[in-house]
Formats: C-alpha cells, structure tokens, sequence
C-alpha cells in the first residue's frame, strides 16, 4: 500500500507534481494546494511516484510504503 | 550494465544533485562520484533570495541531500572540489589538488555564476551578488531596518529581494535599464501591474537608467546613475543575470557560444558526456530550437533525463535513450505574491488579461500564436490558473511529433 502524504502548509501550488504525473496529482481551484488521486497511486510505476515527489521544489510530498 | 564503471558528475547544486538521484533509478550501479565546488552539503538556491533572508532557521531546511542520504545512494561526494579541465581524450576529469578523476560517464552541471557589473566602485564593502548560501549569509546580515539598499537589476532574484528587505524596513530602490521592470520577458501589461505591485509592497523603481559609479570610502555610500542622479545607499545588492560557469571547459568540444552544447537528448558532442541545468543549452525538440533556461524546474526535470539516457548509452543501449522535451516554467515569491509563468511570449504579444472573480489579487495574462494556440501564461497568486495552462501547453508541444 503506497500512501502520499502531504504537509498542507509547504504546498505553495507550484504545480510540478502535476505536470510531472497529473494521474495522481492535481491542484484544488480554491486554495491551490495539491489534490493526491490515492488510488492511482497505487497503479503508477515506482519510478515516476518518485520523480514526481522529487519534483515538488519545497518538500512538501513524502511517500510511505507499507 | 558493468558495475565497474565510472561516472563522474560535476556540480553539486541541484541539477548534480538529481542527476546522481536519476542514476541510480535508472539502474546504474557502478561508481558514482559528485564533484561539488562549493564546500559543504549540497543546497537549494530559490529559498536564498526569500524565506532565508529572513530566518535562518530555513538554512537547514535548503539541504538537498544529507550524508546519509549520500551513502544510501552508494555516492561519493567531494565537497569543495573544483574541476578544472576535461581531458576527452584520455576521458579524465582533473580536479584542483592534482586529483585525476576518469570516467566511463560524466553529466556536467556547473550551474551559472552572477554577472558582473565592469563600472567603478564594485569592490567596496556592501556591493554584492546573490547566488551561492555564502552571499544570502552575508546579505541578511546587512538587512537592518533604516539601511538605505539599491537593488541593481529587476530581474526576479533583485526584485523578491527589494520586497523583503522593504518589508524588514529597509529603504529599498530598485534600478533597471528597462522602463518596467520584467518588460522585455513579459511585455508591457503584464510589466506594469508587476511595477504596481512592486511600489505597493514599498519600493521605488527607477527605470531606464544603468549604474555609472558606486561610491564611498571603503564603504558604498552613494550610487551614480548614468544620467547624473544620485542615490545615498548604504547596500547594493546587484542582480544583473547570469552566465555559465564553462571557463574550466574552454577548448573542449562541448561549448558552444553561450554554455554547453548539447543535442536533444542532453549529450554534449563527446560520447558519454552529458549536460543539464542552467549552463546546458540543448535542441528542444518541443520547439524545435536549441534552449538555455536558468529555472529550477528545468535544471531537475534535464538532470533527471540526462543521467536516464546516460545509463541507456553505458548499457549500449543508446538507441533507446528519450529526447528531453521541456516547456520552461518558474515561479517567484514576492513577498506574500506569487508569480508563476509557464510557456513562452511570442515576440511583440501583449497576452490577454484574465481576471479572478473570487479575488482581485489573482490574475493571469495569456499569451497566444498566430493560430490562437495557448503558447504561455503569467499567473498571480492563481496556482490553479497555472497549472491548467501548463497542462494544456505541454499536452500540445510535448507531444512526440
Ligand atoms: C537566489 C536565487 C533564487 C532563485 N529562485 C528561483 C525561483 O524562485 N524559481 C526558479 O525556477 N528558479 C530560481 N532560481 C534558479 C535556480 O536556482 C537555478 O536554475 C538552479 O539552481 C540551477 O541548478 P544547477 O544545478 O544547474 O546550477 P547551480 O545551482 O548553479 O549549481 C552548480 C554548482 O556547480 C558548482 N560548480 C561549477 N563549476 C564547477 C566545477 N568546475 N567543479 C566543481 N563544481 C563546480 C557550483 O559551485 C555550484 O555549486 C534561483 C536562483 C538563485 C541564485
Ligand atoms: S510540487 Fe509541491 S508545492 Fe507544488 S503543487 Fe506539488 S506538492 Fe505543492
């Protein structure tokens, strides 16, 4: 089970999660922080969860693999 | 994959950083070393010209990698090592101190280094540039309220600087050769609610105008613009652009007029050697051009792809190596404003202005072609905005033809 957590107050809406895998992430309209689409996460390849985690430019997204 | 080969990657910001990261997801498992010429761990520079002016409780936040994190990945790191030429033929990489590093495989990321202003005065005390954790430690202790700043240069690093020290209760002016500053990047609307901005958040602008002299002492005390003007500071902070940092690689085939050349799929005009971030200027296949772009997203998405297509030609599979198609994107905080532009302006475009009916402090300016396709986009304080316009720009031009 792969879980993205997301720590809400180092989201700024720079949006490079999404352009990097816009399967799992989106952003909210309202406050422009980040939406995780939980169960394609799961399906996605290992590789590109973690490319797009690393893309986030504050370390706001951490995965947890359990 | 032979896990005795060697690949070397020069540059410790963050382009070095994500290419030893990609290596090693790709696969490849031989010896990894990064050559860092800064000392230290290797850190992240957008916070420099924001939060960690204020608090230095951000610097250990800026950190990229920790030394666990560097033994996790099985990489030597070599901080504070200095390349200074690449041999090609012998494929060899020499390091101040006499050190000889071969490789089977390098990626160089040396990054970009602050433009210098050639007028009289730059060696007093309080002139100084923006780029490394060194600079922002020794701005910050200059930032006391009541000190007289003059930001040299509206580029986005000068110009979040000047918000911030305004905020802290500095008298801060910026000044810039263009009338408005960001003009020539963003065109004149778009220009001009920046300056609104820029003057309600406290700061003068002067434009149009270029520094003569700075004077003082031993220490700055008047700055002389070119048209005679005079401006009392006590600080300049100058920000100016940046060029390359390829002085080490001059003769080498992997220059160009401006950086490293490299073709579409990050490798330079020597087999094996490879290029990304701000000193890379590779065929964009998304516009058919080549492109040299100084943002962070560019520098870790091209480093990423680089090191990806690097392990393809040491497995001898080069022929399955993906070009690196990439439509340029950064942001900038000013102050509690955020700026995101994505894309690219068509030479002489004004864009469209679009306005938020939730909030007037959100805005957008689109930018389109002669066939009316989205090409960019300007969006403040509308993440949501930006990131639809960059979905819908990559989904055209990223599109393998
Ligand atoms: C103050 C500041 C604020 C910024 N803010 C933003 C922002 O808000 N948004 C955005 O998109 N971008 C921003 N940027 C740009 C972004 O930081 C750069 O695009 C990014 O750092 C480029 O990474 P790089 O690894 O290519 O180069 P660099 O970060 O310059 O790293 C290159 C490293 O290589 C080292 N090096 C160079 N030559 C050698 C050699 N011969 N041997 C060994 N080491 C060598 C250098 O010392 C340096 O440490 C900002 C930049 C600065 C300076
Ligand atoms: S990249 Fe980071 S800051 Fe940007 S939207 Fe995603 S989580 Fe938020």
């Amino acid at each position: 089970m792969i879980r993205i957590v997301v720590d809400r107050t180092r989201c700024f809406g720079y949006g490079n999660c999404v352009a990097a895998l816009s399967e799992v992430f989106d952003l909210n309209d309202e406050d422009g922080v980040v939406l995780v689409d939980e169960e394609a996460a799961q399906t996605v390849a290992e590789r590109q969860l973690d490319a797009a985690v690393r893309s986030c430019p504050t370390n706001a997204l951490r995965i947890n693999r359990t | 994959m032979n896990s005795l080969q060697t690949v070397v990657v020069v540059g410790a910001g963050v382009a070095g950083v994500r290419a030893i990261q990609s290596m090693r997801s790709s696969g490849f498992n031989g010896h990894l070393t990064l050559v860092g010429g800064e000392a230290g761990l290797p850190y992240d520079r957008p916070p420099l010209s924001k939060d960690f002016l204020l608090d230095e409780s951000v610097a250990a936040d800026i950190t990229l990698l920790s030394s666990e994190d560097l033994d996790t990945l099985g990489v030597e790191y070599l901080s504070g090592v200095r390349v200074e030429r690449l041999d090609p033929a012998e494929r060899v990489l020499h390091a101040d101190g006499g050190l000889r590093l071969p490789f089977d495989g390098a990626v160089l990321c040396p990054g970009a280094s602050p433009r210098r202003l050639s007028c009289p005065g730059t060696e007093l005390a309080g002139v100084r540039y923006l780029r490394t954790l060194d600079d922002a430690v020794a701005i910050r202790s200059l930032l006391s309220a009541g000190r007289r700043m003059i930001v040299v240069g509206g580029g986005f690093i000068g110009v979040e600087a000047a918000v911030l020290a305004a905020g802290l209760g500095l008298d801060v002016t910026v000044v810039d050769i263009q009338e408005m500053p960001f003009q020539v990047l963003l065109g004149r609307q778009a220009a001009d609610l920046l300056l609104r901005h820029l003057r309600k958040a406290g700061v003068k602008f002067v434009g149009g105008r270029v520094v003569a002299s700075f004077e003082g002492l031993d220490k700055l005390t008047t700055v002389t613009l070119n048209d005679g003007s005079r401006i009392d500071a006590d600080l300049a902070l100058v920000g100016i652009g940046a060029a390359p940092d390829v002085a080490w690689l001059a003769g080498t085939a992997v220059l160009s007029s401006d950086g490293i050349e490299a073709d579409e799929f990050c490798r330079t005009a020597i087999d094996g050697v490879y290029a990304a971030g701000d000193a890379c200027r590779w065929l964009n296949l998304a516009y058919g051009s080549p492109m040299r772009v100084e943002h962070w997203t560019n520098a870790i998405d091209q480093a990423t792809a680089a090191a990806a297509n690097l392990t393809c030609e040491l497995a001898g599979e080069a022929h399955s190596r993906t070009p690196y198609r990439a439509v340029p994107y950064f942001w900038s905080s000013q102050g509690a404003m955020l700026v995101q532009f994505v894309g690219v302006r068509p030479a002489g475009c004004e864009g469209e202005m679009e306005r938020s009916l939730q909030d007037e402090n959100r805005w957008a300016i689109t930018y389109r072609d002669q066939r009316g396709s989205l090409v960019g986009a300007l969006a403040v304080n509308w993440p949501a905005r930006a990131v639809r316009a960059r979905k819908d720009i990559r989904s055209r031009v990223l599109t393998a033809d």
